[in-house]
C-alpha cells in the first residue's frame, strides 16, 4: 500500500481545525496513520484512490468530510495552442499521449518533492510499474512546441535527465537505473518511442527517462506534462488526477491537442460524468432510512453534488475518482459522508445451527487422542527445502528464499528436523502433526494431490519400535476401531529391519525406528521411533 | 556297616602296631565300636547311627570364636574336659557380665507406646494384604521440588482456533474446508481482482511452478466472470475494461485469503440465507519477519440474506468479537477489491488499538455471477488475535515447533 506525507499544520490552517481533530479524522477517509512525528503524518492509502497520493488531494476529501467545502469540485480547462504530433511508429509499441500545460504554478522544495511523489504513485499504482501508463513532466520555457511523438533508432543520441554527455538509447537502456528498470517495456520492437520538440530537443523517451533539457526547478512557472501509455483510460485517469492537483495549488490548466493523421483530442477534459443509483438500494445496504436530503448532503461531504429524483440519485463524479465504477461505489460515498462511527449495530436474526465440518472434527479428535497418548502438537513449515523433499513434489515460483521453495510431500522430515532443534530440550520428547502433503498427481484436475497426514515420534533413551507401534495402534484402536497390520519394509529414514509398512486395506503409511546413521546426521543423541500415516480413507472427500 | 576280627584289622588299617590299642581304645570309649570276643577271637564291630565325636564338633565350632561355658550342651561338655586335658589346645578365659533390665517408670513408658515398623512406600503387597495396617508411611520432606514433567498439549495457537471455532459454531455457522491449491480462478478472477491487480504479482503470491488447472468451473459462470471483468456484465458495472485470459486464471496458487473456499461454497450452494465460516492456513510470498510469516491462519466468516446491511455487518462483528473477549471495537472505512464498502476492525487492547481484521459487503460483480442475489456481509482475520490471546511477540514462535515454548508457554 502507497504511503504520503502529510504536513499537519499546513493541513490545520487549510481547514481551520486543529491538529488532533484532523488526526482524528484521516481514517475515517480510509487513511491509515503510519506515524506522526514533529508535526509530519505518514498515511497509508488504498490503491483504488490514486487521488490520495498528494497532500492536496487528502485535503480536497478532508474539507467535505469537515464541511468545509462540499460537493464535487469543478475544473477550468482554457483552450490551449501546444499541439503534439502522433507518428505512426508508436502505435504497435506505446500507442497513447496525452498532455496539458499549467501556467502560473508556483513551485517550491515541497511542492515539487509532492509532485514527484504523485507521479510516482501513479506510475506505480494505475501506471503499472509504468507499463501501462508514465507521465513527463517538462518546464515549458524550455523547449519549442509544437511536439512530435514518434520513434528513433538505438542508436540516437540524447542527454538523459541526471546525466552530462549524450548516451545512444542502447546505453541510455544499459548503463541507467531507469534504463534497467524500464526499458524492457519498450524493448523488442526495434524502435523506441521519443518526445522531441520542433528543435529536435528531447523532452523524454517514454516510459525511462527524460531528457535534461525540460528539467523541472523551483525557478518552473510553466508546466508541460506528458502521459502515454498502452490503456487510454490509465492514461487519462493519470492526467486528470495531476491536472486537478496542479488546479488546486492554483495553477491554471490549458488543453493540449494531440494530432495522429486526421484525428484531433484536446486534453485535458476535466469533465464530470453522472453515475446513478437506486436510493432504496443504498437504504437497504447501508441499513440506513436517509432522507433524500441527507442522502444528498452525505453525499456532498463525500465531495459529490448529488439530485434525488424519481427513486433515483444522481451523483456528479470527478474526473479523479476512477474508483466509482458501479453504484455500489455511490452506496459506500453515502456512508462514508455519514460518518462509520455513526452507524448503530444491529444483530440480524437466524435460526440455523452451527454445524462442524466433518474433516476438521476428525482432525481435532486425532489431536487430541495424540495429546492423551502423551504426544505434543507441533506446527511445522508447509513450505520447505529441496533437501527436504523426493521425486515428485510440487514446487513455487520465485520464493523470497529457497528455504520455501517446495510444498512438502511428507511430516516426517519436518518432524525430525524439530527433534533435531530441540535436541537441547529436556527428553523423553514425543511430538505429533497433522498437516497436509502435496505430490504431483496427474489423475487431479489441478496436477496436485493434496492430502491429510499425521506423523509422530518418540525420541528418549529406550524409545523403541515397540512403543511407537503402540502408539499408532491405540490411535486406531480407540478412534476408528480398526485393527492395523504390519509388514516388513525398509524405506524412508529408518533402521534395516525396524520398519514396517502400515496397512489397512492399503498402504497407510511407515513405522519404525528410525537408523543411527540419521540420527548422527541430525545430532540427534536419543534413539527415535516414529510414524506417519495419511488420515484420508477415513475422510470425506473435501469439498471446495 | 560291619564287624572284623582284630588280626584282619591290624593287617589292613594304615596303623602302626604300638598305635593301634589306644586308637581301638579310644574308640571304644566314645561308643564307636564294640569290641567281644567269640569263638577266641576279639571281634571289632562298628556301632551304628554315630557321627561326628563331640570333640571334633566342639573344636570346629571354637574355631569360628570363643565360645560361652553355658551355651555348651552335655556332650561337649564331656568332650571340653577330655579335650582339657590335652595341653596346647584350648584356651580359657572369664569374662564379666552386666545385666540392665527395665524399672517401673520404664514399662510404663512402653505400655503407651504400640510397636510399629516403617516404610518408605505404599507397594501393592501391602495394600492386597492388608499388612499397610501394620506399618506407617515413613514422611517425607514436600517442600523440597521434584522432577519437572511435561503435558502433552495441543499447539497454543490451535487452542485459540478452536476456542474461534467454538464461537462461530455458537453463532449459527457452519464450517466449511477446502484445498491448500486453489486456481487463480477461484483466488482471484471470481473476487473481481483485475488480472493485472498488483496483489496478484509474483512477490506477493505463490504460483506453482509449471502447473495449470485442467478445468476452472461451470463454462456458464467462467464466462459471467469473464465478461464481468471486461464490461461488468449484468452487474450494474463498468468492469476493469481490457482482456480477460482464461489462461491466466489457470494458473495455480497457494491460496492467499480462505475466501477463495467461500466463493466456491458460494457458487456451488447459491444459498438464500447461511452462515458460514472457515479457519484454515494461508500462504504469502513475503519476507518472513516477527509480524508477517510466508503462512498463517485466516479467520473467515460469511452471512448471505435477504436485507443484510452494514449496520447487520457491524453487529454480527459487535458480537463476534465481544464472544472472543474484545468488547471495546470500532469501525474505520478500508479498501478490498472484492468488498464494497469495506470496513477495518480496531481492538483495543491493553489501552492501545489495535487493526485486528478486515470486513466488508462483498461486491455486486463477486455475488452475482456466482447466482447469489442477497447481499454476503464477510469478514476475516489473522494470526493476530492468538498472539494477542497468548502474550506471544513474534508469529514466527507459532510455527517454528519450539518445544522449549509449547513445553511452558502459551
Amino acid at each position: 500500500m502507497p504511503v504520503i506525507g502529510l504536513d499537519l499544520d499546513r493541513l490545520s490552517a487549510a481547514v481551520g481545525r486543529p491538529a488532533h481533530e484532523i488526526l482524528e479524522t484521516l481514517p475515517y477517509l480510509g487513511l491509515d496513520i503510519e506515524a506522526v512525528e514533529e508535526g509530519q503524518v505518514r498515511v497509508e492509502y488504498s490503491p483504488n484512490r490514486p487521488d490520495y497520493g498528494s497532500e492536496i488531494g487528502i485535503l480536497r476529501a478532508l474539507k467535505g468530510f469537515l464541511g468545509v467545502e462540499t460537493g464535487t469540485p469543478l475544473y477550468h480547462v482554457a483552450k490551449g495552442s501546444i499541439a503534439i504530433l502522433v507518428d505512426e511508429g508508436v502505435r504497435t509499441i506505446r500507442p497513447y499521449i496525452l498532455g496539458m500545460v499549467a501556467r502560473d504554478v508556483r513551485l517550491d522544495e515541497y511542492s515539487i518533492k509532492q509532485l514527484i511523489s504523485l507521479q510516482e504513485d501513479l506510475h506505480n499504482g494505475i501506471g503499472r510499474r509504468r507499463r501501462v501508463a508514465s507521465i513527463g513532466l517538462h518546464d515549458l520555457r524550455s523547449l519549442k512546441p509544437p511536439i512530435r511523438y514518434t520513434v528513433v533508432d538505438a542508436s540516437f543520441r540524447f542527454i538523459p535527465l541526471g546525466g552530462s554527455r549524450p548516451m545512444t538509447v542502447e546505453s541510455i537502456l544499459r548503463e541507467t537505473e531507469q534504463g534497467r528498470m524500464y526499458g524492457h517495456i519498450v524493448s523488442g520492437f526495434g524502435k523506441y518511442p521519443i518526445l522531441l520538440d520542433s528543435v529536435g530537443e528531447v523532452l523524454s523517451m517514454p516510459p525511462v527517462i527524460n531528457g535534461a533539457a525540460t528539467v523541472v526547478t523551483e525557478k518552473t512557472d510553466t508546466l508541460f506534462v506528458d502521459v502515454t501509455g498502452t490503456s487510454l483510460p490509465a492514461s487519462e485517469a493519470c492526467l486528470n488526477i495531476l491536472a486537478c492537483h496542479l488546479a488546486d495549488m492554483g495553477a491554471r490548466i490549458e488543453s493540449v491537442s494531440i494530432q495522429e493523421g486526421v484525428k484531433t483530442l484536446e486534453t485535458p477534459k476535466l469533465v464530470t460524468t453522472k453515475v446513478s443509483a437506486d436510493v432504496n438500494y443504498i437504504r437497504r445496504l447501508l441499513g440506513l432510512r436517509l432522507r433524500p436530503e441527507e442522502l444528498v448532503s452525505c453525499l456532498a461531504r463525500s465531495r459529490l453534488t448529488a439530485v434525488v429524483q424519481d427513486g433515483r440519485v444522481v451523483v456528479e463524479v470527478p474526473c479523479y475518482r476512477v474508483d466509482i465504477i458501479h453504484p455500489v461505489d455511490i452506496a459506500e460515498e453515502v456512508a462514508l459522508g455519514y460518518h462509520i462511527a455513526r452507524f448503530k449495530p444491529t444483530l440480524p436474526r437466524y435460526r440455523g445451527a452451527g454445524i462442524r465440518n466433518p474433516r476438521v472434527k476428525f482432525q481435532h479428535l486425532v489431536r487430541i487422542t495424540m495429546v492423551g497418548l502423551g504426544y505434543t502438537e507441533v506446527i511445522t513449515p508447509t513450505l520447505v527445502d529441496s533437501g527436504m523433499v523426493r521425486g515428485r513434489a510440487v514446487r513455487v515460483e520465485e520464493p523470497k528464499s529457497s528455504e520455501h521453495e517446495y510444498l512438502r510431500d511428507g511430516l516426517t522430515s519436518g518432524i525430525l528436523r524439530a527433534l533435531s532443534r530441540n535436541r537441547h530440550e529436556a527428553y523423553p520428547q514425543r511430538i505429533f502433526e497433522v498437516g497436509r502433503v502435496f505430490r504431483r498427481d496427474r489423475r487431479m484436475i489441478s496436477g496436485v494431490r493434496e492430502q491429510l497426514h499425521l506423523a509422530a515420534a518418540t525420541a528418549h533413551a529406550k524409545a523403541s519400535f515397540s512403543e511407537i507401534r503402540s502408539t499408532l495402534e491405540a490411535l486406531f484402536r480407540s478412534r476408528l476401531g480398526i485393527e492395523l497390520e504390519f509388514r516388513p519394509a525398509f524405506t524412508g529414514p529408518f533402521a534395516k529391519g525396524r520398519c514396517a509398512r502400515v496397512v489397512h486395506g492399503s498402504t497407510l503409511g511407515y513405522v519404525g525406528e528410525v537408523s543411527p546413521k540419521v540420527l548422527e546426521e541430525l545430532g540427534l543423541q536419543v534413539p527415535v521411533a516414529l510414524f506417519e500415516v495419511c488420515l484420508e480413507p477415513f475422510l470425506p472427500a473435501p469439498r471446495f | 556297616m560291619g564287624s572284623c576280627t582284630l588280626e584282619q584289622l591290624s593287617k589292613e588299617w594304615p596303623i602302626e602296631e604300638e598305635e593301634l590299642n589306644p586308637a581301638l581304645g579310644k574308640a571304644r570309649e566314645r561308643g564307636w565300636i564294640d569290641i567281644r570276643r567269640v569263638d577266641g577271637r576279639a571281634l571289632v564291630t562298628a556301632v551304628a547311627g554315630v557321627g561326628v565325636a563331640p570333640d571334633e564338633s566342639l573344636l570346629k565350632k571354637l574355631e569360628q570364636g570363643p565360645l560361652v561355658l553355658d551355651s555348651l550342651s552335655r556332650e561337649e561338655r564331656a568332650a571340653l574336659q577330655r579335650l582339657m586335658r590335652r595341653p596346647g589346645f584350648i584356651e580359657q578365659a572369664v569374662r564379666r557380665e552386666v545385666q540392665y533390665s527395665i524399672k517401673e517408670s520404664g514399662r510404663l513408658l512402653l505400655s503407651r507406646m504400640k510397636p510399629e515398623r516403617w516404610v518408605d512406600s505404599i507397594t501393592p503387597q501391602l495394600i492386597v494384604s492388608g499388612k499397610w495396617r501394620r506399618y506407617k508411611l515413613r514422611p517425607i520432606d514436600v517442600t523440597i521440588p521434584g522432577p519437572t514433567v511435561h503435558p502433552a498439549r495441543i499447539h497454543p495457537l490451535n487452542e485459540v482456533l478452536e476456542e474461534v471455532r467454538e464461537i462461530f459454531l455458537s453463532m449459527g455457522f457452519e464450517e466449511i474446508e477446502g484445498s491448500y491449491i486453489q486456481s487463480c480462478f477461484w483466488n482471484f478472477d471470481a473476487l473481481f481482482v483485475p488480472q493485472d491487480h498488483p496483489a496478484r504479482e509474483m512477490q506477493d503470491t505463490f504460483y506453482l511452478k509449471d502447473l495449470r488447472s485442467r478445468g476452472l468451473a461451470r463454462a456458464e459462470l467462467v464466462s459471467r466472470v469473464k465478461h464481468t471483468h471486461i464490461d461488468g456484465w449484468e452487474t450494474g458495472s463498468k468492469g476493469w475494461g481490457g482482456v480477460w485470459s482464461e489462461e491466466e486464471a489457470r494458473r495455480l496458487v497457494l491460496r492467499t485469503h480462505t475466501t477463495a473456499v467461500t466463493i466456491r461454497y458460494l457458487a456451488e450452494v447459491k444459498p438464500r440465507e447461511a452462515r458460514v465460516f472457515s479457519v484454515d492456513r494461508v500462504f504469502r510470498n513475503e519476507k518472513v519477519t516477527w509480524r508477517s510469516n510466508i503462512e498463517f491462519n485466516q479467520i473467515e466468516g460469511i452471512a448471505v440474506g435477504p436485507g443484510l446491511s452494514l449496520r447487520d455487518l457491524i453487529g454480527l462483528l459487535s458480537e463476534f468479537y465481544r464472544r472472543l473477549g474484545l468488547k471495546e471495537i470500532k469501525f474505520w472505512p478500508t479498501y478490498f477489491p472484492y468488498t464494497e464498502p469495506s470496513l477495518q476492525v480496531m481492538v483495543k487492547y491493553e489501552g492501545k488499538w489495535l487493526e485486528m481484521g478486515g470486513s466488508g459487503i462483498f461486491r455486486p460483480e463477486v455475488t452475482l455471477p456466482l447466482g447469489v442475489r442477497n447481499p454476503v456481509l464477510a469478514w476475516g482475520l489473522g494470526d493476530r488475535l492468538a498472539m494477542l490471546k497468548l502474550g506471544v511477540k513474534d508469529i514466527r514462535q507459532f510455527y517454528e515447533a519450539d518445544l522449549g515454548w509449547l513445553r511452558g508457554g502459551g
